[in-house]
């Protein structure tokens, strides 16, 4: 259960969030939608501790999570995968590398990277495509390896941060099950978009946020067509 | 853990490699710092080993006054050779010193011309040797304050302190000036490490970000950049003993066969003083690469 408490962050004297207070309850899929500037992005960056509010808390099951110690901090973002739109991923390693990469960091011996490289990357649908290098995979192939690592950790949550906004339809779709997916195996997912098309064919939970506030919470929403959120 | 270590050795053995040319002049540069250092410390045992084997010479010679009667010295050397210190004395009278001066220089004409072969200019003088080196000071004084004081004119000892003097002044010099020519060395090795270090932090930064995002903790991205600046450290350590070793062989060691430097009969460099050399560059290195690195992961690597 991720809480949100009367959030407020501000840039200098610029407010970027105001006020925000949601609850995500596990297993749970969220859409955020809004326009660029709404505070997507400021949200993100506090569930995953890069920033802290300046007001209000942020609390998963119970704990608030800015009171953790710099040093715990990383084991923290263990247990939530993160996707975006750039995909991030390292041009001079393989797919599988680039899957494995986030396991070493965690000090997992090699053959059991490999072992686990190998059934991630066939969950997302790239089983065979562990050597090809990300300039040779299309939009779509590098979001699944981006999902891939995001999901290596088998974590709590997953976070994708306008993962389908360099992609066409199909792809975007594609992902979007893939993501449906991920969460029907029983992990929480948070995903902010601007693509209209998959907030309706998804018929979830959408948040809507402007400049910093939250407008509307719907259980089963459609993209609102008072805002032009482009 | 075995793990981890072995991960973070190879991401920083990598970057080092792939920056080539940078870790060539930093490693360079390093390698100067190490050389200065080491010859400072080689020439503290160099001049340490002369200044002991001048001390170390079991025989003084003192030297009477012109005026000095034969029978007095002869008189002292009876008293002095009952001395517990004292294990021989020999008289070498004027005439005698003057023979053996003109037998040293028998092949120089010019100084056999100008010299008279028989009214001799050269003092008389006492040849002690003693049982232990260390007791030459106390049997000199034992002279010089005795009822003879007042015939000697000096002693070979003080002739020796003037030369240890000389050397202890020379080398003073020499290891000021190096101390600052090391320091500048150092400080520009550092500067240099801590540069290469912030180019790499640099390029790797969306590595970086990525290892952030995946729960990679602070030191697991920080020691490959703290290991990558020790190599250096490590590396030219390398390169300074190889240098060291060919310096040594083509230049020190037939200087010390040609002048003596060293009378006693030790290799002036022993193998523990290796040994310490090569651990004081290490040391020197390592401390040096770490902390530069150290310094820009501090400064430019935001975690």
């Amino acid at each position: 259960m991720i809480e949100f408490e009367k959030v407020t962050k501000h840039y200098g004297t610029h407010k970027v969030l105001d006020n925000v207070s949601f609850t995500i309850r596990p297993q749970e899929f969220v859409i955020l939608v809004g326009p660029s500037g709404a505070g997507k992005s400021t949200l993100i960056k506090l569930l995953l501790c890069e920033e802290k509010p300046t007001f209000g808390r942020i609390t998963i099951d119970g704990k608030d999570i800015h009171l953790l110690k710099d040093k715990y901090i990383p084991y923290y973002r263990r247990q939530i995968g993160v996707v975006f739109q750039d995909f991030k991923l390292l041009q001079n390693k393989t797919v599988a590398e680039n899957v494995a990469f986030a396991l070493e960091v965690s000090g997992l011996p090699d053959d059991e990277i490999d072992d686990e490289v190998e059934k991630i990357l066939e969950l997302v649908g790239l089983k065979g495509r562990g050597n090809s290098f990300p300039r040779e995979l299309s939009g779509g192939e590098a979001q699944r390896v981006a999902i891939a690592r995001a999901l290596v950790f088998k974590p709590r949550f997953l976070i994708a941060d306008e993962p389908t906004g360099n992609l066409d339809p199909k792809n975007s779709w594609e992902i979007a099950k893939l993501l449906l997916k991920i969460n029907s195996m029983g992990t929480t997912v948070l995903l902010a978009t601007h693509n209209r098309d998959i907030v309706d064919l998804m018929n979830k939970r959408v948040i809507s946020m402007e400049d910093g506030r939250l407008v509307r919470d719907k259980r089963r929403g459609k993209y609102d067509t008072n805002y032009d959120y482009q | 853990m075995l793990v981890f270590w072995h991960r973070i050795f190879r991401s920083a053995w990598r970057s080092f490699r792939r920056n080539g040319w940078l870790s060539l002049v930093a490693v360079f540069i390093m390698a100067q710092a190490l050389l200065i250092v080491s010859i400072l410390a080689s020439l503290n045992v160099v001049i340490g080993s002369t200044i002991k084997s001048i001390n170390e010479r079991i025989d003084v010679a003192i030297f009477f006054k012109e005026t000095t009667l034969e029978a007095d010295v002869l008189q002292l050397k009876r008293e002095a050779e009952a001395w517990p210190d004292v294990r021989e004395v020999t008289y070498v009278s004027s005439q005698a010193a003057l023979d053996k001066f003109l037998e040293e220089n028998r092949n120089r004409k010019i100084i056999r011309s100008i010299i008279p072969e028989q009214e001799s200019f050269l003092p008389a003088s006492l040849e002690i040797k003693v049982t232990d080196p260390y007791k030459i000071e106390s049997v000199v004084n034992q002279l010089r304050s005795g009822r003879y004081a007042s015939l000697v004119s000096e002693t070979s000892l003080e002739d020796n302190q003037k030369i240890i003097e000389k050397l202890r002044n020379v080398s003073g010099f020499i290891q000021r000036s190096s101390v600052i020519l090391a320091i500048v060395l150092v400080a520009i090795a550092l500067m240099i490490i801590f540069n290469t270090i912030r180019i790499t932090i640099f390029t790797r930064r969306q590595e970086i970000e990525i290892m952030r995002l995946v729960g990679a903790t602070d030191w697991y991205i920080r020691w490959p950049f703290i290991i990558e600046g020790m190599m250096y450290g490590v590396m030219a350590t390398l390169f300074t003993t190889i240098l060291l070793a060919i310096g040594y062989a083509a230049i020190v060691r037939p200087m010390m066969v040609s002048y003596l430097i060293s009378t006693s009969g030790n290799p002036i460099f022993s193998t523990s003083f290796v040994v310490f050399l090569i651990s004081l560059q290490l040391v020197v290195g390592l401390v040096v690469g770490g902390m530069s690195s150290y310094w820009a992961t501090r400064r430019h690597l935001t975690i």
